[in-house]
């Protein structure tokens, strides 16, 4: 009972979708898959109730075994802190009332989105701008020379920045690029999209089937 | 140019629609027929992948050297079939781990992964008999932003310091991030997705690579059931049939007067056939 239940809901819904696809928009079919979508969303947001929850006992447990207490002290400050303001300013971008403002929003914002836009934003931009540097020492390591494919990939990486800088067309490098980016690179990408593609399809047809069952946990 | 349809029950729908709809039942006719046939027990021959051969060795690697495995399930969210797909490759991989008695640590980027990651752990170890070794804290929901979940998980390497590192699943920017913290952690790492710009980041910084459709063949190739491996086989032989299409588009594209005798013969082009409505 406890997997065959899942498995029909699967499937009734696997087929509902594959059919709704085939029928045109406005059709009972078609409505219904978009409400089924929009559950989908619905269900997410009790989730996070168990993702923070999540996030609190596995913090509380290191901070009492005292692993990295200082960090899993800031992590709830700011869990909280900002769990707070939420609640308290709610989510419009702007505050609503003058004496919300405390003079140390700019543009007036609501505190909620003055630590989004000043503390969380900046601290993504750092994250990916650590990327140029990986970048550099993954490529480094992907273009030493050590065997013929790895002599083709470094030749061709060669042509293709040169055909990004301004005297490209001056040695003819822009032409030959154009030709890599648009013959073997899309050509290789297909191959792997329609790869991609096969499996997805055989992946959801199993999942729909019940033949790929695992995804439910064991038989135990 | 107008799009060549078909009218059924008072409705018109493009003709590539159609000819879709026929070639999904084909291939799902395939899928089947070779499903029944594993069933019945006849063998299978799977071409080795490097990737997944690997997975017992870098299991085994972090038992003997103490160390969890980090098990990355994608930043997708669920409705994603790579993040599907990683879930199934993740219960064959919490399966092996437990075996050898090896934690699996798996960090969530999605609210609704985490349950059905911890779900999909915790069974695992049951089924590998070992139920009490499941540890819940090891399966984490880290957070939901990009870069907020991948400084998670690089704080995680560079702490835990886990042998292995699997990342299976939908990847965008972080997918460096990752892979490079990793290699200077010194930890063997497979990766594998579906997302055609991560690939080369994973191939430079990874030892083993997954592309594409091997991704979703893993699970097939990691647990070896019969009716898992039919369903391979089947969606290699609807390739077939899609190369051979591909393979008459080719040679109507470079052949005019063919493709011209063919609309003259039946109304339409070849390549009409499989064009959608923008």
């Amino acid at each position: 009972m406890r997997r065959t239940v899942p498995l029909v809901i699967t499937f009734i819904a696997g087929v509902a979708m594959i059919v709704s696809f085939f029928v045109n928009d406005g059709t009972v079919l078609s409505v219904a898959s978009s409400k089924v979508k929009e559950w989908g969303i619905i269900i997410a947001g009790f989730a996070v109730v168990l993702g923070t929850g999540n996030i609190v006992r596995v913090t509380l447990h290191k901070a009492k075994r005292g692993e990295d207490r200082p960090f899993k002290i800031v992590l709830l400050v700011c869990l909280f802190a900002t769990m707070f303001l939420g609640l308290f300013f709610g989510i419009d971008k702007e505050i609503r009332s003058t004496w919300m403002n405390f003079g140390m929003f700019e543009r007036e914002y609501n505190p909620f989105y003055w630590i989004y836009f000043n503390i969380q934003l900046p601290l993504g931009a750092t994250m990916f701008s650590l990327l140029v540097f990986y970048i550099t020492s993954a490529a480094y390591r992907a273009f030493r020379v050590r065997s013929i494919e790895a002599g083709i990939l470094l030749t061709t990486a060669v042509i293709v920045m040169l055909g990004q800088i301004p005297i490209s067309s001056a040695i003819g490098a822009d032409k030959v690029m154009a030709w890599i980016m648009v013959v073997p690179n899309v050509a290789a990408k297909r191959a792997i999209f329609m790869g991609a593609a096969m499996g997805i399809a055989s992946m959801s047809l199993k999942i729909i089937l019940g033949i790929e069952r695992s995804y439910l946990g064991g038989d135990s | 140019m107008d799009l060549i349809s078909f009218v059924t029950i008072g409705e018109t729908y493009p003709a590539a629609k159609l000819v879709m709809g026929i070639l999904m039942l084909l291939f799902f006719s395939f899928v089947l027929y070779y499903t029944r046939q594993a069933k019945r027990g006849k063998e299978l021959y799977v071409r080795p992948i490097a990737g997944l051969s690997a997975m017992n060795e870098a299991v085994g690697r972090a038992t003997e050297m103490g160390r969890p495995v980090l098990y990355v399930p994608g930043i997708a969210d669920m409705d994603d079939i790579q993040t599907i797909a990683s879930v199934v490759i993740l219960s064959e991989v919490a399966k092996l781990a437990a075996s050898y008695d090896t934690r699996t640590i798996v960090p969530t980027g999605k609210p609704i992964i985490f349950p059905v990651a911890e779900e999909t752990v915790r069974n695992a170890f049951a089924d590998a008999g070992r139920p009490e070794a499941f540890n819940k804290d090891d399966v984490r929901f880290l957070s939901d932003d990009q870069f907020a979940f991948t400084a998670g998980v690089t704080g995680i390497m560079l702490r835990e310091k886990p042998a292995t590192n699997i990342y299976m699943g939908a990847f965008w920017a972080e997918s460096l991030i990752l892979a490079e913290t990793g290699f200077l952690a010194g930890a063997i790492q497979i990766a594998g997705t579906a997302n055609v710009s991560q690939l080369p980041f994973f191939v430079a910084a990874c030892d083993y690579t997954l592309i594409g459709e091997e991704l979703y063949a893993a699970s097939a190739y990691l647990s070896r059931e019969p009716q898992l491996l039919g369903s391979l086989k089947g969606s290699d032989t609807a390739k077939l049939l899609w190369g051979a299409l591909i393979l008459i588009g080719v040679i109507l594209a470079n052949i005019p007067a063919l493709d011209d005798k063919l609309e003259s013969a039946f109304g339409f082009h070849f390549a009409d056939l499989f064009i959608f409505p923008k």
